[in-house]
């Protein structure tokens, strides 16, 4: 019953899916299929057209996903009006995505792309089916201006990250909550954006979980994970052996773009808990998350090309902005949202 | 993991060698599978582990349902469906409102690329009544004979106690046999196969005439789609189009159909063909019905070019199929069969192989 009611939040809420338009849902065969089939039934409600595409699971993420993925779902992805990836092993950044999100970022095309990427029935269910999505809204809405309005900023954990960076005000700062224009979506509770590349300098501890596709994907960290970034490259990675696992797959995807950050993004899912997937844990409340490699088309900013891309979990973040803190190792210092924060269920 | 559902190690037998033997699966290539919500999902299931299995990439699609058949279906499409049809190496069809004959399923025979094989509407029973048990090893030199001899004759005559009897002209028109060997094209060099147990052709349309009576089944899309008939519904036949329709309530209700469509090529005879699968039950399913044993079945409407020798198809919006069941068929006034049972002297023994 959960999953049903979750299922009409994410048709008619999160992605206003109108009569007639076609609804694509991805699906491998890692993932759990009920949700694809109640995400279907809620659009076949609403009088759209609907295919839901179950296929062989590609090993690895972005690019890498290409060879693995059958013909008819490349040509399938960019003639969609609605597009909800609930894939494992996802087809985000892959080449049929580019294809169907280079033209809807440029004005051109009409895929409206939300990612629910891994979400099982319990995850989908605590991240979007019990959510107070207008009180959300609201509190992403703030949160969103207030970096937007921010030039320079720092991050703190406990764990050991202090990384310092610059915003660029001509960039888009990305609130992830609805799928209502052409574009990239993604689950909501995250807020992400690329700052200037060049001016990201510090450590940043991976405490929580990493997530790169394949081997790579190491799920929640035994040991941190601490990357050295200079001027926007990781040039070195210490820990244990999780490190370097991280190391050896990246001298085997042999990719130098691999090690340029492409974002970073705050967490605010009232529902996400540290689970070991990607999706949800970079949405856990007050944590933190920093993506390196491939850099997608909706940040509008240097566009790094990167055979794949990797994302790592910072918990219990304090932030900056231009000097003015606005959290405190995960928790809301800013009075209005600890209001919102309440509401929701949190600090 | 659950348990066992009705069927389980028959469907997987099937799925094998549909995948295995039938379409022959390489490794790396694209295979589809399509199927709409009034199908059993098993079947699609199925067949997707085993291609998994052989390292093929495998994708199902799983969509809304159109109501109707042939072009009928391309308004009501997703719009993914329509694009990820053609980039198939080979294509399973299992929907109940089929995509046969439709824009996107003419692209991917156009192609040549695409190894289509429709069993629309066909669920798991069907699947391992009229796939599984059936021996194609013993059952195949009978349709290759009898298509043989159908091929060669000129005129052919087909009766049934339901009052049918109409005749046509052959014309060394291609006869396309349906032995569930998918790997080939068919003998028109089309890559379009169908459930085995079939024998399929287009006579000369011009020649065509007499009176057809469905007493089986009739299955014309949306609300045409009657499955089994409790009243026959006759067509007076000239010249290849229907002159007159006349029956009980179905009758009625087909002609309001055919009204409602309103294009003049849904009045004509497309193709003719012989029902031979021994696992096939008058069970309300077109791919099934139409392969009952001894009964023919006409197909109206659309037709595909490469049937007719014109190398263009008869254009029309949609295609009706209906059965007319214990056909006896004379060819060039010989007996082939007689109500149902298979008589000529050539083909009897190969008919008691299979147990018919």
């Amino acid at each position: 019953m959960e999953l049903g009611k979750t299922a009409n939040v994410v048709i008619n809420k999160l992605c206003k899916v109108k009569s007639r338009e076609s609804v694509l849902i991805t699906i491998d065969g890692l993932e759990e299929f009920r949700v694809a089939e109640e995400i279907a039934k809620a659009a076949e409600a609403a009088d759209a057209k609907v295919m839901v595409a179950w296929h062989s699971t590609p090993r690895g993420y972005g690019k890498v996903a290409d060879p693995y993925l059958p013909e008819p779902l490349w040509a399938a992805i960019p003639n969609t009006d609605v597009w909800i990836e609930l894939n494992n092993q996802w087809l985000l950044y892959s080449t049929p995505w580019d294809n169907a999100m280079k033209p809807a970022v440029e004005g051109k095309g009409k895929v409206r792309y939300m990612f629910l990427g891994g979400l099982n029935v319990d995850q989908i269910v605590r991240c979007v089916g019990r959510i107070d999505i207008d009180t959300q809204a609201e509190l992403q809405e703030i949160l969103t201006e207030m970096t937007l309005k921010g030039r320079k900023m720092r991050i703190t954990t406990p764990a050991g990250t202090d990384v310092y960076f610059e915003n660029d005000p001509k960039r888009p700062v990305r609130n992830e909550l609805f799928a209502d224009v052409p574009g990239p979506h993604f689950l909501l509770g995250q807020i992400a954006w690329a700052p200037i590349e060049e001016s990201i300098n510090g450590t940043i501890v991976y405490d929580g979980s990493y997530s790169g596709g394949a081997e790579a994907d190491l799920g929640i960290l035994r040991t941190p994970v601490r990357v050295t970034v200079k001027n926007g490259k990781a040039v070195e990675f210490s820990g244990g052996l999780e490190a370097e696992a991280v190391k050896k797959w990246l001298h085997k995807l042999n990719d130098p773009n691999m090690y340029y950050a492409a974002h970073v993004c705050y967490g605010f899912n009232p529902g996400a808990r540290l689970s070991g997937l990607c999706t949800e844990d970079e949405r856990v409340w007050g944590c933190t998350e920093w993506g390196f490699g491939q850099q997608g088309p909706a940040f509008k900013a240097k566009g790094i090309n990167a055979i794949s891309h990797a994302d790592g979990i910072c918990l219990n973040s304090s932030i900056w902005i231009d000097g003015r803190q606005l959290l405190d190792k995960g928790k809301f210092t800013d009075p209005q949202l600890a209001i919102l924060a309440k509401k929701l269920g949190r600090e | 993991m659950g348990l066992p559902e009705y069927l389980e190690l028959e469907l997987a037998k099937a799925a094998d060698f549909l995948v295995r033997d039938s379409l022959k699966i390489k490794p790396g290539e694209n295979f589809l599978v399509t199927i709409d919500t009034e199908t059993d999902f098993r079947s699609a299931a199925a067949v997707a582990r085993v291609a998994q299995a052989l390292d093929a990439k495998v994708a199902v699609i799983w969509h809304t349902t159109p109501p109707g058949f042939g072009k009928a279906t391309d308004a009501y499409l997703p719009e993914p469906v329509k694009a990820a049809i053609p980039k198939a190496d080979a294509w399973i069809e299992f929907n109940n409102q089929w995509l046969l004959y439709s824009t996107p399923w003419e692209e991917a025979i156009k192609s040549k690329k695409v190894r289509y094989l429709c069993l629309g509407g066909i669920d798991v029973e069907r699947l391992v009544r009229c796939v599984g048990k059936v021996n194609w090893q013993l059952l195949n030199p009978f349709l290759t004979k009898v298509a043989e001899m159908t091929h060669n004759a000129d005129n052919v005559r087909i009766t049934n106690p339901a009052g049918n009897d109409i005749s046509f002209n052959m014309n060394h028109r291609p006869v396309v046999t349906e032995t569930m060997d998918c790997s080939i094209p068919n003998v028109c060099g089309a890559h379009a196969h169908f459930l085995g147990g079939q024998i399929i052709w287009a006579p000369v349309e011009e020649t065509i005439s007499g009176q057809i009576v469905f007493d089986g089944a009739l299955a014309g899309g949306g609300e045409a789609y009657f499955g089994t008939l409790r009243t026959p519904v006759k067509l007076e036949i000239k010249n290849g189009k229907i002159a007159g329709i006349s029956g009980g309530d179905e009758a009625k209700i087909y002609e309001k159909w055919l009204a409602k469509l309103d294009d003049a090529n849904m009045y004509k005879l497309a193709h003719v063909c012989y029902g031979f699968n021994p696992g096939a039950k008058l069970t309300g399913v077109t791919v099934e019905d139409e392969r009952v044993w001894g009964c023919t079945e006409w197909g109206i409407g659309y037709q595909s070019w490469y049937y007719n020798g014109k190398g263009m198809p008869v254009s029309a919006i949609s295609h009706v199929d209906g059965i007319c069941l214990n056909c006896s068929v004379t060819l060039d006034g010989v007996e082939v069969t007689r109500e149902g049972r298979v008589v000529h002297p050539e083909l009897t023994d190969l008919a008691s192989e299979v147990g018919k």
